[in-house]
């Protein structure tokens, strides 16, 4: 029988690395900084009753508008206002858009018979702005992953990534920018103006592909952050009002209105359920959930960053983390009801993006899904992989 | 409900513990920031703060940080890679073997195993506490403590049989 040694997580405190020592950020210099900022935030207030579709964004949405307020950049109503941020109400939904993705709920294509491996590739796109040789400039990182959910008991499930990596200057003048800085092999991340993520660098070449094991026990998925085993997405409720419910209770079980805004948050699960092993009732019903978002827009026909042809929709912008205020846009087949993409377009830029030739409208991130479908096979990890 | 002062020794209290956690989790830059948006939703939130704090804003920063890497940022996933990397790095020339074959046995776990092991060794949380930070029950994290302490067990005993100790991860990309 196998014997456990009582001092493995002894051994492992000991290891603890000296950089994660809670005595050496006690001087933090930004501590005192961000502690007086904070304490000059209005507390949000209790949310009054109200009829129609109104959203309310309860607390600031996003790292970058978190970052602003502590920065004492504050604009616009949100720290004016001593009851609290400000409700925005938005216009009904867009019928068109409604039309496009329930139709897409009803032609979705059979799954196939249930196999070992759910496996979803995508290939994901992001404009970095960076820094070298005293240019600033923009690049396109791309890369395709692997993500292959093994259903079966004893399977693994695994995420290969960094897989394909390019990265260039993003336009003409982009490209002239990163010859006059000679052409470096490494780049720097552009910190916010805040402060934050400085000294980051990516090489500009290829990088070795990385592959996580991404189950514990029986969790292959996880809806918010509450985990689920195959079993757990099987048995999601496939009628539309009970799934949206269900997925609300994990909204408030990942901290609720901590983690942002609800809609937004319902809309990227909601998505990223499509595209996972869950009955044609729970795609179905994930489609039309979107549909119901208060703000959904329709876009029209668009293309998708791989140029395959469909419909958009979107939800109303929000601060993102590093872009300033995005939108975030589904590209579906409506032929086939497929989801081709997901992507997020700038709007609103800031002045240090604007100075950087990006404008409103441009696409930021995307990830688009090249495969999502049943496998006999675990996925190939290439040989040079590093976990 | 929580006035300024009282939210200033809340704060000066967990402050390290919880930029020891983001740093963890993103490295110190980002980590700041994810500190800095934890706090302001302590703040903003200060009426129904629990006792004890911490693991609710563990939890809150955790869940920031894993907001954030959901979206594929590759800013995110840059700063999450090269957190790890620096975290779980050892240092052949100076490491003792024992520690250079925990750490690289803790590489070889998954995700979730590393995490709650991370939770309880380096954050020094409680069963208790940890769950809270995780969202699930005490019992149930009691279970998966088990499991995934008996599986560095023995992957640090197979590391150490892996002689010489080697890096738990690679430190440099090409």
């Amino acid at each position: 029988m196998h014997r456990e040694r009582p001092d493995v997580l002894g051994a492992l405190r000991d290891a603890r690395p000296d950089l994660l020592d809670p005595a050496r950020f006690t001087g933090s210099e930004r501590r005192e900084r961000d502690l007086r900022a904070i304490t000059a935030l209005p507390r949000a207030a209790a949310e009054p009753p109200r009829r129609g579709p109104v959203l309310r964004w309860a607390v600031p949405i996003g790292l970058a508008a978190a970052a602003a307020l502590v920065a004492g950049v504050v604009t616009g109503e949100t720290a004016g206002d001593p009851q609290g941020p400000p409700a925005v109400a938005l216009a009904p939904a867009d019928v068109d858009s409604v039309q496009v993705l329930l139709r897409a709920a009803e032609t979705l294509p059979d799954l196939g018979a249930e196999s070992a491996y759910w496996r979803l590739v995508t290939r994901q796109t992001s404009a970095l702005p960076v820094r070298a040789g005293g240019e600033r400039f923009v690049v396109t990182d791309e890369s395709e992953s692997e993500h292959s959910i093994g259903v079966r008991p004893g399977t693994e499930s695994l995420r290969v990534w960094n897989l394909h990596v390019t990265t260039t200057p993003r336009t003409p003048a982009d490209e002239e920018a990163y010859r006059r800085a000679g052409s470096p092999a490494e780049l720097e991340l552009l910190p916010e103006p805040t402060g934050g993520r400085g000294g980051l660098t990516m090489p500009a070449g290829g990088r070795v592909p990385r592959v996580d094991r991404t189950d514990s026990g029986d969790d292959v998925y996880s809806v918010g952050d509450v985990n689920s085993s195959y079993a757990d997405l099987l048995a999601l409720p496939g009628d539309v009002d009970a799934l949206r419910a269900e997925l609300l209770s994990r909204f408030a079980a990942s901290g609720g209105a901590e983690v942002g805004d609800q809609t937004q948050w319902l809309f990227q699960q909601a998505a990223a359920l499509i595209t996972m092993p869950v009955t044609a009732e729970v795609r179905s019903s994930a489609y039309r959930i979107v549909a119901g978002l208060p703000g959904v827009r329709s876009l029209g026909r668009v293309t998708d960053p791989l140029g395959r042809a469909g419909v958009g929709v979107a939800v109303a912008p929000e601060r993102s983390v590093t872009h300033g205020t995005v939108e975030r846009q589904l590209v579906v087949d409506e032929r086939t009801g497929v989801l081709l993409a997901e992507r997020e377009v700038l709007r609103a830029p800031d002045e240090q993006l604007r100075a950087l030739g990006l404008a409103d409208g441009d696409v930021v991130t995307s990830t688009s899904t090249l495969r999502a479908g049943w496998a006999d096979e675990q996925v190939r990890v290439p040989p040079d992989a590093v976990r | 409900m929580i006035d300024a002062h009282r939210f200033g020794e809340l704060y000066s209290d967990c402050y390290p513990r919880v930029l020891a956690y983001a740093t963890s989790r993103v490295g110190r830059q980002l980590g700041e920031d994810v500190t800095s948006e934890t706090f302001t939703v302590a703040w903003r939130r200060r009426e129904v703060l629990p006792s004890p704090p911490l693991p609710w804003l563990l939890g809150v920063a955790r869940n920031i940080v894993r907001e954030a890497l959901r979206g594929e940022d590759r800013q995110w996933a840059l700063a999450a890679a090269a957190a790890e990397r620096e975290v779980l790095g050892t240092d052949p020339a100076s490491d003792v073997v024992e520690r250079a074959a925990v750490l690289q046995a803790l590489g070889s776990l998954s995700e979730p195993d590393r995490e709650l092991l991370t939770l309880v060794a380096w954050h020094g949380l409680s069963a208790k506490d940890a769950a809270r930070v995780l969202g699930c029950a005490t019992a149930t994290l009691t279970v998966r403590l088990h499991r995934a302490r008996r599986r560095l067990e023995r992957a640090t005993a197979a590391a150490e049989l892996s002689a010489p100790p080697r890096p738990a991860v690679a430190l440099k990309e090409n």
